[in-house]
């Protein structure tokens, strides 16, 4: 464990940043992209971790417990907003959601 | 106690929000909540003038507070005041604007209250987990201010949208904050930025990532192209109420923050020398949000869809301002905010809530389209909203003797100032902007004046609190307009303080250091035992140092 380097962890933080951001683009399922969007975060939180580790710094541990209370706060918001859109659209298809363009 | 007297416009606007929500339950269920949004809009404006009182009571209100998390000082209240006056127009064209369109109001005034308070806390914050808790607490219940009209798909898709788009903008913003951390080892404005300063870290590719992250992010905030795929359809999705507030305090906010946190961090006297530069980002995003942001308004056909793209139009003015930093002004650093982009965004604001409250005024009777068609002939039917949205557009195109003329020419003529011989061709970019963007406001003002309607016209909305809303807002255009000595003196004295100064905020802690000696740490710091890590041992008194320092931040405050 502690003889990993910082470079693996920040390079699997930004892989999981990346595919979570690429999840929350590209996926259509609604439910999917809330999913995509904690990988995002959690990859956040491990770049948190890593560089405080590197660093020997605790008190940065604490930033990482706000953004997993705030992602918690969000995802809520997404799957109230995912209620929303199945009883407008009957589906959770974000494909679905194409009415505004121009 | 000093601490909350300089933070208490912030938590008025939080207090007020509680207030709204508990009257809210104690009110009833059957009952009209239409006063509520005046309790909102009262306390809103209460803490805008606590903001006033603060600036001109001559207090030293510039020293950082709060664990050195938040400084409140004439930036700060500048945009807080700013921010008050939108939210409070937003809180009153919600008054009788959701009952015509059926959406449940009570729960409404809050959320904005919230809102409101998110972006204060988002623009005084100078710690990015702060910022980031501020900038959430804005984005959270926008969402579900966006998705208010249940029974509207439009509304319920311009949530989503604006929802997911919101989110990765933050995650965006926290990987970016997450970056600096690991470049700097600090979370704090003022030292991430002196770290970066240094030559060893500057060029960092910790540092660049996040640059480009933390960009991208309030990019997404402040509509700018690349990022503004959502504006359009969330601006004309949402209840219009809510695109007034997205459109006047979230860019008010967001602008504020981007511009102090590029500065703070990457701002040296080589900020805006070129492509190459961290300005140079900021110089691009500016050129297209201005081309794009233009063309597209021309095509449209929808009046808020419109006015979303003359905001992304905006957007880019005020990006060139922000690029365009003051060199040799007073300060540490040396350098300083253009002290026109503060003016901007007051002359921006005091515009775009009152066209968009004009349109939330033409809802009625559950009416959601607002193309051209619908508002046409509104000179006939309503004089005193026409003339009003009339004011709105023109001062938003830069007719002269309205605010936005004002704005436009203070920050042109500051921009090209900071270096006349490389930005005059950006001012002349701009200005043939402005003239292409006179094409669809114009196509407004015919279509009120000139033109019948020749589908079904938007009902008109008899409301005394929406009213009251936006002729507020244009007798300040017009007002400031005329006179706007007083709102430019109070933009340069903010634009002083965009910039945190590093002297300022070191003098700080020296001066408690002096009055309390902090007390030793009563055990030895026990390095080699952090969580089992493995300490390099040349490395120990630099750590050491770091934790000592930490421990005297994070102690008892003298007082």
């Amino acid at each position: 464990m502690t003889n990993i380097p910082l470079s693996h962890w920040l390079a699997l933080a930004t892989a999981l940043f990346a595919i979570g951001t690429i999840g929350v683009i590209t996926r259509r399922n609604m439910l999917i992209a809330l999913m995509s969007l904690e990988i995002m975060l959690n990859g956040v939180g491990l770049a948190f971790l890593a560089f405080a580790r590197f660093r020997g710094d605790v008190s940065v541990h604490a930033a990482v417990f706000i953004v997993m209370a705030v992602a918690a706060a969000e995802v809520a918001i997404g799957l109230a907003l995912a209620i929303a859109m199945y009883r407008n659209n009957g589906s959770i298809d974000l494909d679905q959601a194409s009415r505004l363009k121009g | 106690m000093s601490d909350i007297i300089a933070f208490s416009p912030v938590l008025l606007a939080a207090i007020t929000g509680l207030i709204v929500m508990v009257l809210d339950l104690l009110s009833g269920k059957n009952t009209h909540k239409g006063f509520l949004g005046w309790v909102t809009a009262v306390g809103l404006l209460a803490s805008g003038t606590a903001a006033c009182l603060l600036w001109v009571g001559g207090r030293e209100i510039s020293l950082p507070f709060m664990v050195g998390m938040v400084q409140f000082d004439t930036y700060g209240a500048f945009f807080v005041t700013l921010i008050a006056i939108a939210g409070a127009a937003s809180s009153l064209l919600i008054v009788d604007h959701n009952p015509e369109q059926g959406i449940h109001d009570g729960a409404t005034y809050p959320l904005v209250a919230f809102a409101t308070f998110g972006a204060m806390l988002f623009v005084v914050a100078t710690d990015m987990i702060l910022l980031f808790l501020g900038l959430e607490i804005m984005s959270l219940a926008l969402y579900v201010l966006a998705a208010s009209k249940q029974t509207s798909p439009f509304s319920m898709e311009a949530g989503v949208k604006y929802f997911l788009l919101g989110a990765l903008a933050s995650g965006f913003f926290l990987f970016g904050a997450a970056f600096l951390y690991g470049a700097t080892g600090s979370l704090d404005f003022v030292t991430v930025g002196r770290t970066i300063q240094d030559a060893a870290a500057h060029g960092s590719g910790l540092s660049k990532v996040a640059l480009v992250m933390i960009i991208a992010a309030l990019g997404f905030k402040i509509a700018a192209v690349p990022f503004h795929f959502w504006t359009p359809d969330v601006y004309e999705g949402s209840p219009t109420p809510i695109s007034a507030f997205m459109a006047g305090v979230v860019k008010a906010a967001g602008f504020a923050v981007l511009a102090r946190m590029m500065l703070t961090i990457w701002g040296t006297a080589e900020f805006s020398s070129g492509w190459q530069s961290p300005g140079g980002i900021l110089l691009i995003l500016a050129v297209i949000s201005m081309v794009v942001g233009n063309i597209m308004g021309i095509v449209q056909d929808n009046v808020k869809r419109i006015l979303a793209y003359s905001s992304i139009s905006h957007a880019g003015y005020i990006l060139l301002g922000v690029y365009a930093i003051g060199l040799g002004e007073p300060g540490a650093v040396g350098i300083s905010l253009n002290s026109g982009v503060p003016f901007y965004l007051l002359t921006y604001v005091l515009a775009t809530v009152g066209a968009f409250g004009v349109l939330a005024l033409m809802g009625g009777q559950g009416h959601e389209d607002m193309s051209l068609d619908s508002i046409a002939g509104l000179g006939k039917r309503s004089p005193i909203l026409a003339l009003i949205l009339t004011i709105s557009v023109l001062s938003l195109a830069g007719i002269p003797p309205l605010l936005g003329f004002m704005g436009k020419f203070v920050l042109f003529k500051q921009v090209l100032l900071a270096d006349p011989d490389r930005n005059w061709v950006w001012v002349v970019v701009a200005v043939l902007n402005s003239l292409v963007a006179l094409y669809y406001y114009l196509r407004i003002v015919l279509y009120v004046y000139f033109r019948e309607p020749e589908g079904e016209a938007a009902p008109i909305i008899k409301s005394n609190a929406g009213l009251f809303a936006v002729s507020t807002m244009a007798v300040l255009v017009l007002l400031l307009g005329v006179f706007p000595g007083k709102a430019i003196d109070a933009s340069n004295q903010a634009s002083h303080h965009a910039v945190l100064s590093i002297t300022e905020a070191q003098a700080a802690p020296a001066v408690q250091q002096e009055s309390a000696p902090t007390p030793e740490p009563k055990q030895p710091l026990r390095l080699r035992q952090v969580d089992g890590l493995k300490v390099d041992p040349s490395h120990i008194p630099i750590i050491r140092r770091a934790m000592e320092l930490k421990l005297r931040d994070s102690g008892p405050k003298p007082k």
